[in-house]
């Protein structure tokens, strides 16, 4: 029977069970799609739209004082655009290389050989303008793809290289304030777990989860950056002058303990760490090579004697030239003896046999040196001045150096009157003469002035006493006068300025020898200083390695970088000559 | 009025009551089933079309949230280069090689002027 045939009734009747039955059959499938194989489907839905997405943090920057009240950056963050290529959907490599050195300016073998790989993922340009990226995307070149990426930049160029550190390929800080805070410069990743389109957007659903990002904190520095670059400039000099292997040099505020300038020569240039052949540059001397820092000590050992009392500036002794200690001679550097001197004289002309006088004395029986008097030195370098533990400076890589106790030989304790037998970082150095010439204050060294949240919360590292009188006023007044006498007719004669009260100690010590004992050719020359007596404003610490110039590393060597240093400074600290307000 | 025409006049009121009992009308025309369906489709057509507005709506205030965010990043980057850029043209080094500078003589030595 056809169906035109039937009555319209019918026809309807027909069209209501064809449509049930469709109606059941897509029922069907929907319950098989939803219910049965439901949990399948939701799978597969959220493997392709459900995703997760971690948000870069905003890496911290450094900043330092630049002396007017307002601060100068050292390290910043700029986008750049990282161009990289499939080369498996590159159709003509030598084409594409050359539509992409037109834009680019770079070089086109390199292009062609990066193109022409069997590689999936290849680095064209690593850190692209963006402009000039802008222009290369027009191009709409198959294979090649963009990508943000930021980079850290250095608007002062090389500018305390060895303070910052650098951030390595994988985001790494190393080395120097990048790698002590790399955990507070990193920040925190954020995330945005959900639902995204097909383009990556994510669709705004309430069951979206998304943590902002925490940037990491900003870093003030206690650098300031005019007295950095002096400080730079008149190392770099003064290495050259004196054809030295490489120097080092700390300036410190003596009554906050706060560094105002950190310097090594040769430096690096931490935008580009990696074109640097040798490694070693990147080490931070003056925090992380503890060294024999020579007769800089002896100011340290008369303080003791001054503060103890059993010395006093005009105290005379009879120098011998030489002393016979544990059947070790141990005689002066380079001059002779046979006559009396008083202590100031020890510290002028640097008296090898002077400080040992002084040791001798420092406990009752004053024939020799015996365990008390090693006790006496052994607890004010070690509790007063910290000398074999880390000052904590806030700088990676830090190295305490060492020294014996008390139970060390007699010579070897002589020797350490005079900065023999011992190692020290220059921090050490320059919070130890911090202390005496501030009236015997031992502040914290500390290069962080502060640090900044994203939030704007901010953490001041205020100057810190850690112990409040190492010497009492009197020995430090003494001891600044002593000092006074190297600069006006001893080996740091250099640093002299009329109207000026400056304050220094030379040291040459000569460098040890991995196989036993000290090179005889190979000097290292110190020299510490401060300016000026009557109220210290500033500590300097130089440290020369091998100049290769006639006479004393220490007066040839290091002095002149001291005296450049020095000079400068009391220009631009506004500091009046004696008699002129 | 006297209580004959009160009687009169309350009689001539149940008359009109009862007049208008007898004066009802019921309606004619009744929805069928055919006008049901239609008004439930129109129902459900517009709470389908309601819903599809609202999750229209929603994407794209998540497009419009992308875009604002994009631009939030644009201009944050814009700002670092800024920022860059002052630093630049404000660091020692450029300050010590602009033209301006080069004819500066360095000051060695400052003069004080004694006090009276």
């Amino acid at each position: 029977m056809k169906l035109q045939s039937l009555p319209s009734v019918d026809r309807f009747q027909v069209a209501k069970v064809v449509m049930i039955v469709i109606g059941l059959v897509f029922i069907a499938r929907l319950f098989m799609v939803q219910v049965v194989n439901g949990h399948y489907y939701r799978e597969k839905a959220a493997s392709t739209q459900q995703k997760s997405v971690e948000l870069e943090p905003v890496r911290g920057q450094i900043y330092a004082h630049d002396g007017s009240g307002t601060l100068s950056p050292l390290v910043l963050n700029e986008t750049y655009v990282k161009v990289i290529a499939d080369p498996r959907f590159v159709e003509e490599p030598e084409v594409t290389a050359r539509q992409i050195a037109d834009v680019t300016g770079g070089d086109i073998s390199q292009y062609i050989d990066k193109l022409s790989s069997d590689s999936a993922y290849k680095v064209i340009e690593e850190f692209l303008e963006k402009q000039t990226a802008e222009q290369l995307q027009a191009l709409e070149l198959p294979g090649i793809a963009f990508r943000d990426t930021t980079k850290r930049v250095y608007p002062e160029g090389n500018l305390a290289a060895h303070v910052l550190g650098f951030v390595n390929a994988d985001g790494l800080g190393q080395y120097g304030i990048e790698q002590y805070f790399d955990e507070a410069l990193s920040g925190q990743p954020g995330y945005v777990r959900g639902a995204f389109d097909v383009r990556g957007i994510p669709i705004a659903l309430a069951n979206n989860i998304e943590k902002e990002p925490l940037n990491g904190e900003n870093v003030v520095l206690t650098i300031d950056r005019n007295v950095q670059k002096a400080a730079e400039k008149a190392l770099e000099t003064g290495i050259k002058n004196s054809k030295a292997k490489r120097g080092s040099v700390v300036v410190m505020d003596p009554q906050t303990g706060e560094i105002r300038a950190m310097a090594n020569y040769p430096t690096f240039s931490p935008g580009e760490y990696a074109a640097t052949e040798d490694i070693s540059t990147f080490t931070n001397r003056a925090v992380s090579e503890p060294y024999e820092p020579g007769s800089v000590i002896k100011v340290f050992a008369m303080a003791l004697g001054l503060n103890t009392g059993v010395v006093g500036p005009t105290t005379t002794y009879y120098d011998d030239t030489c002393e016979r200690i544990d059947g070790f001679k141990i005689c002066n550097a380079g001059f002779g003896g046979g006559k009396t001197r008083d202590m100031t004289e020890v510290i002028t002309r640097s008296v090898n046999t002077g400080v040992i006088y002084v040791l001798k004395n420092l406990a009752e029986n004053r024939s020799d040196i015996d365990a008390a008097d090693k006790q006496i030195l052994y607890d004010f370098y070690t509790d007063s001045l910290g000398f074999g533990v880390k000052t904590n400076i806030e700088l990676a890589n830090e190295q305490a150096g060492y020294i014996d106790g008390p139970e060390a030989s007699d010579a070897r304790y002589a020797n350490m009157t005079f900065g023999q037998g011992l190692t020290v970082n220059m921090v050490h150095l320059a919070a130890g003469v911090s202390a005496l010439a501030n009236g015997g204050t031992y502040y914290r060294p500390t290069i962080v002035d502060r640090t900044i949240s994203q939030a704007g919360d901010v953490t001041d590292y205020e100057p810190q006493v850690l112990r409040s009188s190492i010497v009492s006023e009197n020995t430090s007044k003494n001891i600044r006068a002593m000092m006074e006498t190297v600069v006006q007719s001893g080996g740091g004669y250099v640093a002299r300025q009329a109207g000026h009260k400056i304050g220094g100690k030379t040291g040459t010590a000569q460098l040890p020898n991995p196989e036993g004992g000290y090179f005889d050719d190979r000097d290292l020359g110190s020299f510490v200083g401060f300016g000026t007596s009557d109220e210290p404003q500033y500590v300097i610490v130089v440290r020369v390695d091998e100049p290769q110039i006639a006479g004393y590393a220490g007066t040839v060597g290091a002095a002149p970088v001291f005296a450049e240093i020095s000079n400068w400074l009391l220009n631009y600290y506004g500091v009046a000559p004696k008699g002129v307000e | 009025m006297t209580h004959s025409a009160r009687v009169a006049a309350v009689r001539q009121n149940r008359r009109m009551a009862r007049n208008r009992n007898t004066t009802q009308y019921k309606g004619t025309s009744r929805l069928g089933p055919v006008s049901n369906s239609l008004i439930v489709g129109l129902i459900i057509t517009a709470l389908g079309l309601l819903y599809l507005v609202q999750v229209t709506k929603t994407s794209v205030y998540g497009f419009e949230l992308n875009d604002l965010k994009e631009s939030q990043e644009e201009l944050t980057k814009t700002n670092q280069s800024l920022e860059v850029q002052a630093a630049r043209l404000q660091s020692l080094e450029r300050i010590e090689d602009s033209e301006l500078v080069k004819d500066f003589e360095p000051a060695s030595e400052l003069g004080y002027l004694p006090a009276n």
